[in-house]
């Protein structure tokens, strides 16, 4: 999954609007920046960025990190679930790794770029739904807001682009 | 998908890719957050 990421980024946000979006962004996407960063220094490994025990083990450390920085037992909750989330919503469209010598597990739909498409506008959609809610009233009127899901559902379209353009 | 770079492509343009589609939807979602939830 690549936009649905920061949409339930903006979901928990649209939940406990008190923790800044600036930190659930790149925590939901945590293990692909960990997956970026070992093929930076050259040695990729999807088990330390992607795997079901990884992705717990980085999810408790940051969430108490910032349940503790915040003094707050909720925040780091909403933070530990923006982590976890990552291989729950990479599980939908991917086939992840669950620990080193285990199975791998998912429905694979990198492979059906329509149907892709379809579950991340969707997973969009209902997130910024439920953001939008956390927002005062007039602000939920004002036309900018539409600008989250299309400028989101717009990423998805250029970056498959980029990576298959044969879709296209 | 994953966000990796384009198949094939290495390097600087590959690390630049992956760089503007992680940060990318952080940038989108701190500016318009920030707009929508200021008081006007």
């Amino acid at each position: 999954m690549y936009v649905g990421h920061a949409a339930i980024a903006a979901l928990l946000k649209g939940k406990r609007p008190r923790v800044p979006i600036a930190l659930l962004v790149p925590i939901a996407f945590a293990p692909d920046w960990i997956d970026s960063f070992s093929h930076v220094v050259h040695h990729p490994n999807v088990i330390v960025s992607h795997s079901l025990v990884s992705v717990a083990i980085g999810a408790t450390v940051c969430g108490l990190f910032y349940g503790f920085w915040s003094r707050s037992l909720g925040d780091g909750l909403v933070v530990w679930l923006a982590y976890a989330s990552h291989w729950l919503a990479d599980l939908v469209t991917g086939i992840k790794p669950t620990w080193a010598g285990g199975p791998m597990v998912g429905l694979g739909l990198y492979g059906h770029p329509v149907w892709d498409f379809v579950i991340e506008s969707g997973v969009v959609v209902v997130c910024w739904l439920i953001y939008r809610r956390s927002l005062p009233v007039d602000a939920r009127r004002r036309s900018i807001g539409l600008l989250i899901p299309l400028g989101l559902i717009g990423m998805q379209v250029v970056f498959e682009a980029l990576q298959r353009p044969s879709v296209l | 998908m994953m966000v990796g770079p384009p198949a094939g492509m290495q390097g600087f343009a590959a690390r630049f890719i992956i760089g503007v589609a992680l940060l990318g939807p952080w940038l989108l979602l701190v500016v318009l957050d920030r707009a929508l939830r200021r008081t006007r």
